[in-house]
């Protein structure tokens, strides 16, 4: 196995610490602390969901809490309407979740840029609308509630070390999936649509392959969340769910899957502990915004990794050492490459 | 270079923001531990004085101060509402003082943001970290459904003032058994007796608008439920139901001009109010066609936002009157208006009334509320003479009260608040059917309206 180029260790490094620090937590802090990590994974995830088809294939939604909210929906009609056991609720949810994403692709697939951002708004709020008018299915304002986890996973650790385990594997698959020929078609769809047409592609079907995979792993997140919180209202398909997933996105590093993991922790983290100490935490959210989207237009990783290609840089001109990393930067790290259209 | 130098400052920028955000905990205005004060306010309305504090106190050994966590949307849309929650709150406590039997009583208030799920993370942290006895909930009825499901199994208080869905005192009583509705009310309670009023009047044909959600179809179910049983008639097609958050409500005002009803009842909460207000005048509705109000439509947190020529001299119904002659009330009233410079709103008149409910059940327990169950009997047994008059709990844990019939006035001062022009007394969520038969129908929803004609 060839060595690892200092990059790939730091990298691992860093997974393994990172991996490390969320085995460990449980042990370390009290249960606010690690619902809320749970709360970071999910929504780290969904943000992912969202990255897949922004940041890949240059599609930026604004209706994947839709999606997520109507595999929610799923999980709490079926224990709460039905009765149903946990099985049942899960395959109702993720089949619904992936009904809603296919018809929604089939709608959006041979749009792009503001219409495809328009067209996913709408449907967003189309799925808002309907969960606050079918009252019978979803409860309207009130939500639905009585939805319990399985007893394996009860307690807030059980089901936070459950959340960690389906984020990993989650996460691994789309790793997977963005360095695969597939993901490279996609980056080329989000490059030059027309130049993929040219080579043979049918972008308009490969823009409903991606939007299949990103619902499925919104509906994941979905699922996960509805069983965090045993509860689900409107407000979870609201277009606020949906914009906050895209600024987690954003704010973390769109292109990159670690991103919008990072997006989500911060968050999150503004959310629920700024918030009781500081009464005006929505400003300093958009301050913080403002201030990557002005001075780190690709988010916090892609500021980190450009530092640390600089610095990688400097260190070679002094020691005129072999160019040890320039191959190595993984595709979706290398932002210089990918400006957007 | 300079790029690379922006950078950092931005870094830094947002460092230090951070660092600000979180470096003072506990030393923020939103997290209080108010001190013991003796002071005898003018507002106090508690029996408790200050000198019986010391004679118990002298009794009871409290390691531990009470813990109280209030919840309430202090950011967004519900700002304004959520604000005077906090305030009147806040108030009742400096007012009277923070101990009840011996006890100190702290408080700790978060913000919601009238978001279901936000609320439920914070709650978690109010009472597995923070360790609060007594919750103190939220605005909204779905906010509040959220919170009474989280919280029934866990060993805590918990009480809504605001929050007025009505099966949580009703059908779904038995599912929380932890849960209290004092110093709060159930949302058709003041639209029954508004039916009954309003038929007393001589209206036979009333039209409704009312805001397509939970609330509004428990308060539009409760006014034509007991109109109509009464003799009055609503035809169920001119029961208008607008979605939440309209503020376009014009085609509707014309609708209800041609129906040639005697009367509207009106309920819209947020910004259709002034929509609907404004549209109303405009459309020179306001003198020709008498428009009823539910309580939330008029309340002061709406009309002081509104041209007075809009609001004088409409009728509402509501258990809270701003300007009832009575000395609880007035104290309360003056005692708001000269620490925030506004009338209080029923938002603040219902967590002033929750914190009262909280010193006094403390004191009547001796400073010990861990018996969660002992507890709630005992706030059932209180008499209190609270801001919105006479209060005890039913067997539900929901008040029965005096409700007014209100009509907008303009006072001395020039700005504009609901005075009481008639009163039905000791009103329970069930008037003027008995529990059981009201418990055997359904909960108001757009299907159903408890409209005897139809």
């Amino acid at each position: 196995m060839r060595r690892l180029s200092l990059t790939g260790r730091v990298k691992l490094g860093l997974l393994v610490a990172a991996i490390g620090f969320g085995v460990a937590a449980p042990y370390i802090f009290s249960s606010f602390i690690v619902g809320l990590l749970s709360l970071a994974l999910i929504a780290g995830l969904f943000a992912m969901s969202i990255d897949l088809l922004a940041g890949y294939a240059g599609l930026v939604t604004l209706g994947q809490a839709g999606i997520s909210a109507v595999a929610s929906y799923g999980v709490g009609y079926m224990a709460n309407k039905v009765g149903a056991g946990v099985p049942a609720q899960i395959l109702v949810a993720i089949t619904a979740g992936l009904v809603a994403s296919a018809v929604f692709a089939a709608m959006a697939m041979r749009t792009d840029g503001v219409y495809f951002i328009m067209i996913t708004l709408a449907q967003g709020m189309i799925v808002w609308g309907l969960s606050i008018r079918l009252y019978q299915i979803t409860g309207a304002e009130n939500g639905l509630t009585g939805i319990e986890r399985p007893s394996f996973i009860s307690e807030y650790w059980q089901y936070y070390y459950f959340v960690m385990a389906v984020v990993l594997i989650c996460s691994f698959l789309l790793f997977i999936a963005v360095r695969s020929p597939f993901g490279a078609s996609t980056k080329g769809i989000r490059e030059s649509e027309s130049r993929m047409r040219m080579l043979g592609y049918n972008p308009a079907l490969q823009k409903f392959y991606v939007f299949m995979i990103s619902g499925f792993f919104a509906s994941i997140a979905g699922i996960l969340f509805v069983y965090l919180n045993e509860f689900i209202s409107p407000s979870a398909a609201y277009i606020s769910a949906s914009a906050i997933g895209v600024l987690e996105a954003i704010l973390g590093g769109i292109g990159t899957l670690i991103g919008p993991m990072i997006g989500a922790f911060i968050i999150v983290y503004i959310q629920n502990i700024v918030s009781t100490n500081l009464e005006r935490w929505p400003t300093l959210m958009g301050l913080i915004f403002i201030v990557v989207v002005l001075f780190a237009r690709k988010g916090i990783v892609g500021a980190i990794s450009a530092g640390w290609q600089r610095w990688l840089d400097s260190r070679e001109s002094r020691s005129g050492g072999p160019v040890e990393d320039l191959d190595d930067l993984p595709d979706d790290l290398a932002f210089e490459s990918s400006e957007p259209r | 270079m300079t790029k690379r130098l922006m950078r950092v400052i931005a870094l830094m920028a947002v460092l230090a923001m951070v660092l600000v955000a979180c470096g003072t905990p506990g030393g923020d205005e939103t997290t209080t531990t108010a001190a013991p004060t003796t002071t005898a306010a003018p507002g106090t309305t508690a029996t408790t004085a200050a000198g019986d504090t010391t004679t118990t106190e002298a009794m009871v050994e409290c390691t531990e101060p009470i813990k109280v966590g209030l919840l309430q949307p202090l950011t967004g849309g519900l700002a304004a509402s959520g604000g005077d929650a906090k305030d009147g709150f806040e108030l009742y406590w400096e007012t009277n003082g923070s101990t009840a039997g011996g006890c100190d009583i702290e408080y700790r208030v978060v913000d919601t943001a009238g978001n279901p799920d936000t609320a439920l993370q914070l709650v978690d942290e109010l009472v597995d970290n923070y360790g609060a006895d007594i919750i103190v909930g939220e605005l909204l009825a779905n906010v509040t459904l959220a919170l009474a499901d989280r919280l029934k199994d866990k060993d805590v208080i918990f009480m809504s003032p605001i929050g007025s869905a009505d099966d949580l005192t009703q059908r779904e009583v038995a599912n929380y058994p932890n849960f209290t509705r004092a110093g709060g009310w159930t949302s058709s309670q003041t639209s029954h007796v508004l039916g009954d009023w309003a038929y007393k009047q001589g209206y036979r044909n009333v039209a409704t608008i009312c805001t397509d959600y939970a609330f509004g179809h428990e308060m539009c179910g409760g006014f034509t439920q007991v109109f109509t049983e009464a003799g009055g008639t609503v035809v169920p097609a001119q029961q208008l139901w607008n979605p939440l958050g309209s503020t376009d409500l014009g085609t509707y005002v014309t609708q209800l001009d041609g129906f040639g009803v005697d009367a509207v009842f009106a309920l819209q909460v947020g910004a259709s109010v002034s929509d609907l207000l404004n549209n109303w005048t405009n459309f020179g509705l306001k003198d020709s066609l008498p428009m009823l109000g539910g309580e939330v439509m008029l309340d002061v947190s709406n009309i002081r936002n509104v041209p007075a020529e809009q609001v004088l001299g409409l009728i509402s119904s509501g258990h809270w009157a701003e300007g009832l002659e009575a000395p609880a009330t007035q104290d309360f009233v003056e005692a708001f208006d000269g620490a925030f410079d506004r009338i209080p709103s029923y938002y603040a008149a219902a967590t002033w009334t929750a914190a009262q409910y909280i010193q006094e059940t403390v004191e009547a327990m001796g400073g010990d509320i861990s018996d969660r169950a002992a507890t709630l009997e005992t706030m059932k047994g209180l008499a209190l003479d609270t801001p919105f008059g006479p209060s005890v709990l039913d067997e539900y844990g929901n008040p029965i009260y005096d409700i007014y019939i209100r009509e907008v006035v303009e006072r001395d001062d020039g700005r504009v608040w609901n005075v009481v022009i008639d009163t039905y007394t000791n009103v329970d969520q069930f008037w003027p059917k008995t529990a059981d038969e009201y418990l055997a129908q359904p909960v108001y929803s757009r299907d159903f309206q408890g409209n005897a004609g139809g």
